[in-house]
């Protein structure tokens, strides 16, 4: 772990990540890194165990009513999902690169790359929230959303400007209880829709706790607190930004492209 | 492979290994179970708690013994003992496994017993809601008897304080197999009757079944009283011998969990057969299908007809009444007691709680709604005392006053 | 505990050089509590932790009792007056005695319909409502608060460092994370509890916890409580997962290792892997009373024993997080207290990952009676599977006991009293893995009493005699053994008498979580409840033996026992640092043949006579 140290005793002119010293009840600084790898490692696992539930619960759910799954899923646009999916591809690269610039003291370089990984993780919500969610959660188009052209003739609202556009009926696919898509075809599409916020919501929720470790080991970088000879927390963001990329990886074929 | 399995531990598996002894029973259990896989499945758990015994006694008389033989004295080593021999320990490991496969395919095979119902069962339908148990015979009808466990009946089966709730009375044939489809209207439920040591757990959206073969009441057994306490006599002037059963709610479900009782009442054959021709509706008029389904679907749990007050409206002098509810004073009109009967929220009666439970057509089929109007009408003195089944149509236009 | 003098104990090892034990104060008051709140020193937090965990087990005793009080009777036992919704005020009837609520329960007493007239009676109102959150309570509390952190986290954080001869856990700062994440999820259950309670039992199965009129933020706040708590339990996994691997002395390989090391690693393993389940499961749970999504609940679709199967995929393997480390327990008090060598160490090691990996293949014997007759069938014979591990435990003991040099101490009553509990309480389970049997049984008193012989018969009584056995070392004093004795006896008595009657109310036909019973089964409640009330005794007892030591303990010396593992090297209590110098290992953890205790006189202690030609 990172810990702003000045036992090592040396002057502030030297980098931060120099005067690193491992906590005191390590006997070097390499079996400090070792453990918190194998300790990130361990919490990696209790994620993906999490995320077994979820799809477990999808694929019993989907096994009971194979009709409705299909037919929910059809509504997602695979574009979007994979938008995303390549979004993500490109930050878990841009993020390994960063580690890689960390560990050979290119700090710039790093930071940019840490930079660009948390701009992707923005693109990727933003994606979500306007293109997806809202327009199903609540029927309001994003206008530059091109699906929007297909249902303009049931436009009946705009807001702000015309940044957003409503359309008639088009809303109301809420999770559960609430679902209220007047042309649902199938009577348990409601569940779909709970399994599709409950999946990528707390999926999302992951990235934003990724994007918050991101910028939290910017601010770090930027005070020099990263280096070749210390970079654990660099290292497990990366751990922990790759495995948000590869749950991704899992409920994009899930739930976009299987029919 | 469950076939193989089964018919492996059909063989294996010595069922009698343990004496049915009675003081055993008698401390285990209240009886010798109501059926045979009762008495069977007893002699399984005997047999594990022999076994269980035998270990127990063994390696605790081997503790108390080790702690006397070598407490510490001061002073006195400790004798050397090897701390590790692999012959002892493999032989310690397999040799329990023997136990436990034994265990494994006799619980199998009782198990199978317990589950699956031999073909010719008389199959009825049961349903479980919040606190309450309902069965429908094969012809359609359903118990309207109640008792108030300990004042109203004195069973043979055990007392419960007076005062509790009416718990209903199920007549099933005894020596006959008898399989339960059983669904819940709301949460799950457990349908557990200890004497027969089956339960089975009841849910909302699928069926479960649970089937038993009670032993038919004999000469030992009660003989059946009516509310005076005259004997009840069968048409040939015989006194009816019967056995009770508690049923109990095994999981979970609310306040009155614990109050989920039911009774399983086992008597003749031929007693069963008339008891469920009196219920049955076919060839009643109305006002008496009215008052059976007033019984046996449990609205007499909560509607008094007397005018008493109660936990809902009573239905005297309701029907052709003026309703203060929540949307206004409304007039109970055939269209009206219909609503309140299966979307009961729709209105509320002023000053009454919302829980009057959802009943659906497959519970109360149109032949039974217009019975209860017809009871309900002809225990009002507002109702139209001409015609029992007056087209709605008629108090459609009284009721725009 | 800040008044304790923690200046150099009067024993042999102490050089005396060095700043005073890990109890000293640090200042005035204010700086003393700042410094525990603030703490990072492992020996800290696990004292933190025992206090928490002790006072948890007090609130959910004291819930206990109250269902035991209302059992006494087939009816309420405690009545509780109405009040009437419309006035606000208490209810009485025309001839102005007291209405209580058990009378107004009823959409069922025909006599008593008067009263209910006006009356908002919702489901939830009736007069069980209580002793349904009663239950709920202590279940919860014992099961989430107490039985999971018990020995992990208090001996645990205390003693892993110390045994394997290191500075501190591997993560010193998520070790303290962990314990407010306890205690925050604490609160939230207390919080439920305080503004009405929950009513669902400690399984919270749907569809009824989605359902109930329990106040909605209840439930939520419950299970967000134990979704907290959780977290907690992971993160205190993981750190003793990495310290056992990446932090044992210099010279200890994995079989060099003590087994309450091993044990604890078990345990930590399954609560890593275990615990992400529930938590989706309980988040799933949430989200559905709140949200109604559906995913469990049958009127939208779902399915209720989804619920079920991910509820004891966690839950059963967590009945292992609960006795594992007790076994660890039993497994060091034993050898140290009779100064022999662990019968087949390696056996012992194995047979606690053995019983981890088992236990996550057998969840659904909590689930005969729901589940489809194949998986019922595969899951009995796995459940068999995992007695096997356990039993050669049990021998492995008895197997000590052997030629040993039994010293009669608490811990060691308390190891005797494990042997002879969860014997009784493992053996009970196998009529539960039958399943022909497990159909009667289920759900019944039968398996309240089976798992109350495993949980507290097992290990409630290991940790407390675990307790006993540290003592000295956590805070540098002993007790009165005279008295923590009687304690024990009384404990013990106390607990027999208390569940083995439930076996027989349970074979019988009484069910579980019923507040009102046919008469037959009173005169069993009612020994039941008396042997309750002499467990309170048997626990005050100990709780005044321990509060004695504290303030009028004899100092104790470094090794009261003669342990030969690395704790009992360090001082007691132990300094800031556990250790003066990393310590080396020279000698196995049970080598009592041919090792003299540390701080022992060699005079005085007798080795024993080895035979010829042993290794
Ligand atoms: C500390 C916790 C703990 C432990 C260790 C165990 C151990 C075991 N449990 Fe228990 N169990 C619970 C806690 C625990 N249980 C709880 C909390 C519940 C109920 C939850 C609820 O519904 O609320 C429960 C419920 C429960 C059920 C479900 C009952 C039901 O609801 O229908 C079953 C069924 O198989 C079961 C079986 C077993 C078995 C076979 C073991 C085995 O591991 C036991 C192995 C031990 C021995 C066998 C004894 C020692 C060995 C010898 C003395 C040597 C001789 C042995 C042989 C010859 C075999 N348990
Ligand atoms: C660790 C687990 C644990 C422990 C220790 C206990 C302890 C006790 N339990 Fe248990 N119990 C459960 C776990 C536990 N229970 C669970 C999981 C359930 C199921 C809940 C459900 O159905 O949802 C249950 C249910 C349950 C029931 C069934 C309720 C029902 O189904 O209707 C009963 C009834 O008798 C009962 C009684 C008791 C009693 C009398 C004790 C006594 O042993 C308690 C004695 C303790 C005290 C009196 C406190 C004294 C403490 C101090 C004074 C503090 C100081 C202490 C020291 C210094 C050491 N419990
Ligand atoms: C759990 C108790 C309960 C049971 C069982 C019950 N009811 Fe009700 N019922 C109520 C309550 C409370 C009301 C008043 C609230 C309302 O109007 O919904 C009510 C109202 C009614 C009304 C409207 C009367 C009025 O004055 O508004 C009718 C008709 C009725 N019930 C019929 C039935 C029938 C038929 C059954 C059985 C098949 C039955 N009830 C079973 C509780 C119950
Ligand atoms: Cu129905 Cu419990
Ligand atoms: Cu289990």
């Amino acid at each position: 772990m990172s810990t702003l140290d000045t036992r090592s005793g040396l002057g502030n002119d030297v980098p931060l990540w120099k005067r690193y010293v491992a906590g005191h009840h390590w006997r070097n600084a390499e079996e400090e890194f070792d453990a918190c790898t194998l300790g990130f490692w361990l919490f990696l696992a209790t994620e993906v165990l999490l995320f077994a539930g979820l799809f477990c619960a999808y694929a019993i759910l989907r096994f009971k009513y194979p009709d409705a799954f299909v037919n929910g899923s059809s509504y997602l646009d695979w574009r979007w999902g994979c938008v995303n999916t390549g979004v993500l591809l490109i930050s878990s690269y841009t993020m390994a690169a960063s580690i890689r610039m960390f560990q050979l003291d290119r700090q710039s370089t790093g930071k940019l790359l840490l930079a660009i990984t948390f701009i992707c993780g923005i693109g990727f919500l933003f994606v979500k929230g306007t293109f997806e969610y809202l327009p199903k959660l609540s029927g309001w188009f994003f206008f530059l959303d091109p699906a929007l052209p297909h249902y303009l003739d049931f436009k009946n609202g705009e807001a702000l400007g015309g940044l957003f556009v409503h359309i008639d009926g088009y809303g109301g696919k809420a999770p559960g209880q609430f679902f209220s898509y007047a042309f649902s075809s199938d009577p348990w599409e409601p569940l779909w829709w709970s399994v599709y916020y409950c999946a990528t919501g707390i999926h999302a929720l992951h990235v934003v706790i990724g994007m918050s470790l991101i910028a939290w080991c910017w601010v770090r970088a930027r005070m020099g607190a990263y280096g070749p000879t210390h970079y654990t927390m660099v290292e497990n963001t990366g751990l922990y930004w790759h495995l948000v990329d590869l749950i991704w990886i899992f409920l994009f074929p899930l739930l976009y492209l299987i029919h | 492979m469950i076939e193989i399995l089964g018919k492996l531990s059909m063989t294996l598996a010595p069922t009698t290994l343990a004496a049915e002894s009675q003081p055993t029973y008698s401390w285990w259990f209240r009886n010798y179970g109501a059926t045979e896989n009762a008495t069977h499945s007893d002699a399984i758990f005997m047999n594990i708690w022999w076994i269980s015994i035998g270990w127990f006694v063994f390696l605790m008389a081997l503790m108390v013994y080790f702690v006397i033989r070598y407490r510490r004295r001061p002073g006195v080593p400790a004798p050397y003992s090897p701390s590790h021999n692999t012959t002892l320990e493999i032989a310690w490991t397999i040799f329990p496994c023997l136990f436990l496969v034994y265990m494994f395919l006799a619980g199998f095979h009782g198990y199978i017993e317990k589950m699956v119902a031999p073909g010719d069962s008389i199959e009825m339908n049961l349903t479980a809601k919040k606190w309450d148990w309902t069965i429908t015979y094969p012809n359609g009808a359903s118990s309207p008897e109640r008792t108030v466990v300990g004042a109203a009946a004195k069973t043979q089966i055990g007392d419960a304080t007076p005062g509790a709730r009416p718990i209903p009375i199920f007549y099933v044939p005894g020596d006959t197999p008898i399989k339960f489809n059983m669904v819940s209207q709301d949460v799950m439920h457990s349908f557990w009757v200890p004497d027969f040591r089956v339960k089975m757990d009841i849910f909302p959206n699928r069926y479960t079944t649970y089937w038993f073969e009670a032993k038919g009441p004999d000469e030992k057994s009660m003989t059946l009283k009516d509310s005076t306490g005259k004997d009840v006599l069968t048409a040939q002037g015989q006194k009816v011998h019967y056995n009770d059963h508690y049923i109990f709610c095994a999981e979970y479900c609310g306040d009155q969990h614990s109050e989920m009782w039911g009774i399983i009442r086992v008597v003749p054959r031929a007693f069963y057969a008339s008891k469920i021709e009196e219920w049955n509706i076919e060839g009643k008029t109305p006002e008496e299908i009215g008052k059976l389904v007033y019984q046996s679907q449990g609205c007499s749990a909560c509607h008094t007809v007397d005018g008493a007050k109660g936990a809902a409206p009573t239905w005297k002098d309701l029907f052709g009444n003026t309703v203060p509810t929540n949307v206004g004073p409304v007039l109970a009109d055939e269209n009206y007691i219909r609503e309140a009967i299966y979307t009961p929220a729709a209105k509320i009666h002023e000053g009454y709680p919302s829980n009057m439970p959802v009943f659906t057509t497959a519970q109360i089929d149109e032949r039974r709604m217009q019975g209860l109007i017809a009871y309900m009408k002809s225990i009002s003195s507002k109702a139209p005392k001409s015609d029992a089944a007056a087209p709605a149509a008629d108090t459609k236009d009284a009721s725009k006053k | 505990m800040t008044t304790l003098d923690s200046s150099k104990a009067g024993h042999h090892g102490d050089h005396g050089h060095h700043g005073g034990s890990y109890l000293t104060p640090k200042g005035g008051w204010l700086t003393t509590v700042i410094d525990w709140a603030t703490t990072v020193d492992h020996k800290k937090i696990g004292v933190m932790y025992l206090v928490a965990v002790l006072f948890m087990f007090f609130l959910g005793g004291v819930a206990a009792l109250v269902v035991r009080t209302e059992l006494m009777t087939p009816v309420r036992t405690v009545e509780v007056q109405a009040t009437d919704p419309a006035t606000g005020k208490a209810m009485v009837d025309a001839d102005g005695k007291p209405v209580m609520k058990s009378e107004i329960r009823g959409q069922w007493l025909g006599e008593m319909k008067a009263k209910i007239d006006g009356q908002e009676l919702t489901s939830i109102d009736g007069g069980n409502n209580w002793y349904n959150r009663a239950f709920t309570l202590h279940g919860a509390i014992m099961v989430f608060m107490v039985i999971i952190p018990s020995i992990p986290a208090s001996l645990g954080n205390f003693l892993i460092p110390l045994m394997l001869g290191a500075k501190d856990v591997a993560f010193p700062r998520l070790n303290l994370l962990s314990w407010y994440v306890y205690v925050t999820g604490s609160i939230f259950a207390v919080c439920s509890i305080v503004i009405g309670g929950v009513d669902t039992g400690w399984t919270f199965y749907t569809p009824y916890s989605t359902t109930t009129d329990a106040e909605y933020a209840n439930v939520v706040l419950m299970v967000l409580g134990a979704f907290i708590l959780g977290f907690s339990s992971i993160l205190t996994g993981l750190n003793f997962v990495v310290t056992v691997h990446k932090l044992r002395a210099p010279g200890m390989g994995w079989f060099d290792m003590p087994l309450f090391i091993w044990a604890m690693y078990s345990t930590s393993i399954i609560q890593v892997l275990a615990t992400p389940v529930i938590g989706i499961t309980l988040l799933l749970l949430i989200f559905e009373r709140m949200f109604k999504i559906g995913i469990f609940d049958p009127a939208l679709g779902g399915d209720p024993v989804l619920y079920q199967h991910f509820f004891w995929f966690y839950s059963h393997p967590v009945v292992y997080v609960m006795i594992l480390p007790a076994f660890g327990v039993i497994s060091e008090i034993i050898p140290v207290h009779g100064h022999k060598k662990i019968f087949g160490y390696r056996a012992v090691a194995f047979a606690s990952l053995g019983v981890a990996l088992v236990s996550f293949l057998v969840w659904g014997h909590h689930m005969f009676a729901s589940s489809g007759e194949l998986a019922a069938t595969v899951f009995s014979a796995l459940t068999f599977l995992v007695a096997i591990p356990t039993a050669v435990k049990v021998f492995n003991w008895i197997a000590t006991l052997y030629k040993s040099s039994i010293a009669l101490t608490t811990p060691m009553w308390y190891a005797l009293m494990f042997l002879f509990l969860f014997s009784i309480g493992g053996l009970t389970g196998l009529p539960l893995g039958t399943l022909a049997t497990d159909l009667h049984l289920h759900d019944s008193y039968y398996v309240v009493a089976h798992f109350h012989y495993v949980m507290m018969g097992g290990t409630i009584i290991t940790f407390v005699g675990g307790l006993h056995h540290w003592w000295p070392k956590m805070f540098g004093r002993m007790y009165n053994q005279f008295w923590a004795n009687i304690g024990a006896f009384t404990v013990f008595i106390g607990f027999n008498v208390t569940f083995f009657t439930q076996f027989f109310l349970g074979t019988q036909g009484m069910p579980r979580r019923y507040a009102s019973y046919i008469d037959d089964y009173q005169i069993y409640h009612q020994i039941s409840t008396v042997g309750s009330y002499l467990l309170l005794v048997g626990f005050l007892i100990h709780l005044f033996v321990f509060l004695h030591s504290l303030v009028a303990g004899r100092k104790a010396p470094a090794n009261p026992w003669g342990g030969l593992t690395l704790e009992w090297e360090a001082t007691s209590p132990p300094d800031e640092h556990n250790f003066h110098h990393e310590p080396m290992v020279k000698h196995g953890p049970y080598d009592f043949e041919t090792t003299v205790p540390p701080h022992w006189d060699p005079k005085d202690y007798p080795l024993p006579a080895l035979p010829k030609h042993a290794h």
